[in-house]
């Protein structure tokens, strides 16, 4: 399980991401300013941090100072959202930037993705006798091969990334078409239907009445 | 064409003109004095000539001859004053002098008793002569008596003159185009100076002032250049901080609507995808409802700012007491369960005011202050009348405020400590708002913090002085 230390000194936010992240399956733990986290840095071992960059006590980016030696990845959390400062941010070594107000669901994507690139998640996923590859992107059923067009590939681990979780048509289509809805659901009930018959996830892969899909089971 | 050169150029006009038509009219003016006074002067000597020869000769016989041997003699003595002399009786010449060639004869035509005829002849060789012809009566006859003056001298002086009169003239033209253009080029220097600012400032410098002194035209300009640009500097200044401010209250506002956003749009996410425990549901639940709220006290606010801006408020006279005892009446509920107590001390009176917005001020003040303790205090409120309006004070025993902080503390959105200020329900526009009403009751607002010993806020409201009555 993956370690998780949140610094967000506006505690509705901090609250709602280690909700967000309990329930995609990572340890979190809250500070609610710098010098706390610089503390709990002292102690114990991440794998991410997300950091607000207005923070009491010690702001971000001098808080950016004292993580860069202990290689830790760090996503940066902010309201502004001025080009200027993410330069600065990312110059501060920081690995991605995510600005308020955010989705979830995009807060997930951004905290896999940095963590797959330090190699803190398994490229291989295993779910119910599916075992994928993130690396290759190849999808295997009992060492079977298993095809999958781009956009299949894409939605089938979107499901994968958010197990139990209801998936709105329009959350589904702006991740994996990456633009804004447009109300043609067809699209995305084609794709989830074609996924359900090439991977065998007739029952596992559930239509939520007026909503959307959700991927039953947690992750194996 | 350069102003310097305009005015070189005029000058040099003028003073050609000037000496020009002077310097000719004297000249020309000295020369016929000199040339009539030649001719007086010629004419008088052939008068006295005429009369001698006419005397010696009257009534007696003919005494040509001696006549003659006379004026041989008169004209071969050194001393004379005519140059050449004739004397005939109309067709026979009786005497004639050397140069007897510049005699006209025809001139005898118009000669009478009593007149004298006179000419001027230039010769070939540019002589000048007058020439005079006069008669006189003898017994044998008429005899005419001509004689020749060399006016030459005269002339000569002239020319003479003509050339000095040149010489002077350029020298006085080219001396006076170099003082005019001197002249000019100092007058003009200053204008040059101020275009060069002018430009400068043009050019985004609005630093730049014009450093010309003097009483004059030019100096009184330069002054008014650089109070005009004072004022513009001034406003300019004026225009960029009043932007900067907004953009840093945009700025402010923005983040202050994305954090309950952010918050309202997750908790409402989550809410909708996953299965929650109860607890879990009513926790998502309670953090939008909180922030919903924030997001409504934030837009109350903001909606107070902005109608604060109209400024189009009417004061009336007011009872300072009622409105301090009315605003303690509100905060009851809240100083009592917090175990707080407030104290006033106020004077009875009218000023003027628009009651709601004091209200407004002062229950901010004392919701301020309210937040300044962990656990119970006191707030003393107290009123003062002034001539035109009122002093009020209102004084916490609460954790107070940091001196580097308090310059700070009515910009909006400023928060001293933001997370108890959020945990308070604050939202950083309140002593903003009550600037705003300060600033609305021509008063001020001040502070006066220690941290451990708690805060005063004195507002000074002057609303102006209360109108008599009429009974």
């Amino acid at each position: 399980v993956n370690k998780i230390l949140i610094v967000e000194d506006e505690k509705p936010i901090s609250n709602l991401i280690r909700m967000s992240l309990n329930k995609a399956g990572y340890a979190c733990t809250c500070v609610y300013d710098g010098i706390a986290a610089a503390d709990i840095l002292e102690t114990e071992r991440f794998d991410l941090i997300l950091l607000d960059i207005m923070l009491p006590g010690a702001d971000g980016f001098e808080l950016m100072e004292y993580i860069r030696p202990l290689e830790i990845p760090v996503i940066f959390i902010t309201a502004r959202n001025a080009v200027s400062d993410r330069v600065k941010g990312l110059h501060a070594g920081a690995d991605d930037y995510i600005v308020k107000p955010f989705e979830i669901i995009e807060l997930l994507a951004r905290v896999e993705t940095v963590l797959r690139r330090y190699l803190k998640v398994g490229t291989v996923i295993e779910m119910d006798g599916l075992m994928i590859d993130t690396r290759s992107m190849i999808v295997r059923r009992e060492g079977t091969e298993i095809s999958l067009t781009r956009k299949e590939y894409e939605l089938l681990l979107l499901f994968v990334r958010n197990p139990g979780t209801a998936l709105y048509r329009e959350t589904i289509y702006e991740r994996v078409w990456g633009s804004d809805y447009m109300g043609d659901s067809r699209t995305v009930d084609l794709h989830v239907q074609r996924i359900r018959k090439k991977v065998g996830w007739e029952n596992k892969l559930q239509a939520v009445y007026k909503v959307g899909y959700r991927l039953e089971a947690g992750r194996a | 064409m350069r102003f310097s050169i305009k005015m070189t150029l005029g000058f040099i006009i003028l003073l050609s003109l000037t000496f020009g038509v002077g310097g000719s009219l004297l000249i020309m003016a000295s020369f016929n004095d000199a040339l009539s006074r030649a001719e007086q002067s010629a004419l008088a000597s052939h008068r006295l000539l005429l009369y001698t020869l006419a005397a010696v000769n009257g009534g007696a016989a003919s005494k040509d001859d001696s006549t003659a041997s006379t004026l041989e003699q008169l004209d071969a003595q050194g001393g004379r004053s005519w140059m050449s002399l004739r004397l005939s009786d109309g067709s026979r010449t009786l005497f004639q002098s050397k140069n007897a060639s510049v005699f006209n004869r025809a001139m005898l035509d118009n000669v009478s008793p009593s007149r004298l005829v006179s000419m001027i002849r230039t010769t070939d060789s540019g002589a000048h002569l007058l020439l005079i012809a006069g008669q006189y009566q003898t017994a044998d006859g008429t005899r005419f008596l001509e004689s020749a003056y060399d006016l030459s001298p005269v002339y000569t002086a002239r020319q003479t003159q003509e050339i000095i009169y040149r010489k002077v003239f350029a020298a006085v033209v080219v001396l006076g185009a170099g003082v005019s253009w001197l002249m000019s080029f100092l007058l003009t220097r200053p204008l040059r100076k101020l275009s060069e600012v002018t430009r400068k400032i043009a050019s985004g410098d609005l630093s730049s002032r014009v450093s010309v002194g003097g009483r004059d035209e030019i100096g009184t300009l330069a002054l008014d250049f650089n109070e005009m640009t004072d004022r513009l500097e001034e406003t300019i200044t004026e225009l960029r901080d009043a932007m900067h401010r907004q953009e840093e209250f945009m700025g402010g506002f923005a983040h202050e609507l994305k954090t309950p956003m952010t918050s309202i749009i997750g908790y409402a996410d989550l809410l909708r995808s996953h299965e929650l425990s109860d607890s879990e549901r009513r926790e998502a639940a309670n953090y939008v409802f909180t922030e919903g709220r924030r997001l409504e006290i934030l837009s109350l606010k903001l909606l107070d700012l902005l109608v604060m801006k109209r400024r189009d408020f009417a004061f009336i006279p007011s009872n300072i007491k009622h409105i301090v005892s009315e605003v303690v009446r509100l905060l009851k509920p809240v100083t009592v369960k917090l175990g707080i107590t407030v104290k006033c001390r106020c004077e009875e009176g009218l000023c003027m005011l628009e009651p709601d917005l004091v209200k407004s001020l002062l229950i901010n003040l004392a919701d301020n202050a309210r937040k300044a303790f962990d656990s119970g205090g006191e707030i003393f409120i107290e009123a003062k009348l002034l001539p035109d309006g009122c002093v009020i004070r209102v004084a916490d025993n609460g954790k107070g405020i940091p001196e580097t902080e308090l310059s700070k503390i009515t910009e909006a959105f400023y928060r001293v400590d933001k997370s108890r200020s959020r945990a308070q329900g604050g939202v950083g526009l309140g002593l903003a708002l009550c600037r705003e009403i300060a600033d609305l009751h021509n008063g001020t607002i001040s502070f006066d913090s220690a941290v451990g010993r708690g805060t005063v806020v004195t507002v000074t409201l002057k609303g102006g002085a209360v109108p008599c009555e009429e009974s």
